[in-house]
């Protein structure tokens, strides 16, 4: 939730927009009139608070460490229609991958993992793209390029 | 936030007065992965683990800092500062309330029961040990030094940004009996095991929880999270009363969810 300066205007409402925690640094450097770092990989939600700006399709990334082993491996990933839990079978194998339809079933009730395998490897292939385009090394990339593992 | 049958008046309120993203995610988790993306504005799960905030990259407080802003951090997050952790660096000042979860704070032992201890840990019982009043909590605290803070330096700066960082409605969930009440007024139980992370004790699967302890849990997360809402709304009436809505831009972000496996926030 952000609420404007009274000074901007009445800005309320809701706001359908995909965004995550790396966007807000850029938002209040915005807000400040402050320069964005380059090392910023966020993006500035102020477009979308001003209403200046319809929201572009964007996919959410989510996960633990992928470095080191404090923590089991699973990536969620979140599109505007659905949301893949990748899981890696080791070294958790109590995460299992899971698949769920968010336009039909907001609340992630029903699994579609294993029925919809065209959605799975589209949520899959952005994934990876994603984790390319964050700077993932190489090593990171080939653990979580080869199809996931639960199912075998 | 009302739609999950909380009455968060406060919070409600502020929505209302707000932009609200209904589709806001964590990105990289838990406690410190998701401060260290806040503070760096990176997908930081990529390439760090839980881990101090590393002095060479390039953070929010420092360049709001150099751009004239007076920067103030309150935080009762154990986890940021202690341990040489760091997340107080950029800051003109920081403010730690000090005894959250498993904040090695006080010693002096207490007389708990094996099965409280068992529900909220030895070190945890030790820090609440001299809880009198709702404004003891930690929550409570938190909010009234951010008003304090307020205050103290009202009209004292041409910019500033403040940040509150409160680890509650986190566990331990042990809200005063009312908010609890609110949700679960019947409950004639003791502690329930699964409501805190207890080092050295296993935290019981859902499955192996009945339903009436579920819904304790359920009740006293739902206490705990009003609470943080009567507290909020206190900082936000301060905000209000010192007329800073007027040119402030005000932001809150948490994370709720109950999953399947176990219970936890």
């Amino acid at each position: 939730m952000v609420r404007m300066p009274d000074s901007e205007g009445s800005l309320r409402g809701r706001c359908g927009a995909i965004v995550q925690t790396p966007d807000l640094m850029p938002t209040i450097l915005e807000l400040a009139e402050a320069p964005c770092p380059e090392t910023v990989q966020g993006k500035s939600m102020l477009p979308l608070i001003k209403g200046k700006e319809p929201p572009e399709s964007r996919t959410a990334i989510s996960s633990p460490s992928l470095v080191g082993r404090m923590l089991p491996s699973w990536i969620t990933v979140t599109s505007e229609v659905g949301a893949l839990l990748a899981a890696r079978i080791d070294p958790s194998p109590r995460i299992e991958s899971e698949l769920y339809n968010l336009s039909g079933d907001p609340s992630e009730t029903k699994n579609l993992y294993g029925e919809e395998d065209d959605v799975a490897e589209q949520l899959h292939s952005e994934m990876v793209k994603r984790l390319g385009s964050m700077g993932a090394e190489d090593e990171i990339l080939s653990h979580w390029t080869e199809k996931t593992k639960t199912e075998d | 936030m009302g739609t999950i049958g909380y009455t968060l008046k406060n919070l409600d309120r502020f929505a209302s007065q707000s932009i609200v993203f209904d589709r806001a995610y964590v990105a990289s988790h838990p406690t410190i992965p998701n401060r260290h993306d806040l503070f760096t504005g990176r997908y930081t799960f990529i390439y760090s683990m839980w881990s101090p905030l590393p002095e060479n990259e390039i953070i929010l407080s420092q360049l709001l800092r150099q751009a004239g802003y007076t920067t103030m951090l309150i935080v009762d997050t154990p986890h940021m500062i202690r341990d040489a952790h760091y997340f107080d660096r950029g800051f003109d000042g920081w403010w730690w309330i000090r005894g959250q979860e498993h904040d090695r704070y006080v010693t002096k032992p207490t007389k708990d029961s094996t099965e409280r201890r068992e529900a909220f840990g030895t070190q945890y019982l030790q820090n609440v040990s001299s809880r009198r009043f709702e404004e003891d909590y930690f929550v409570a605290q938190t909010m009234t030094s951010a008003t304090k803070w307020l205050e103290l330096n009202y009209d004292q700066h041409g910019k500033f940004f403040l940040h509150v960082d409160a680890f509650d409605p986190h566990e331990p969930w042990d809200p005063p009996k009312w908010y609890a009440d609110m949700y679960n007024p019947d409950w004639k139980g003791g502690d329930v095991a699964g409501g805190a992370y207890v080092l050295g004790v296993d935290r019981p699967a859902t499955s192996d929880l009945a339903e009436d302890e579920l819904n304790r849990l359920r009740a006293l997360y739902a206490g705990e999270v009003t609470m943080v809402d009567r507290w909020v709304g206190k900082l936000l009436q301060k905000i209000e009363d010192l007329e800073l809505f007027e040119n402030t831009a005000t932001s809150e972000r948490g994370i709720a969810r109950m999953k399947k496996l176990r219970t936890y926030h």
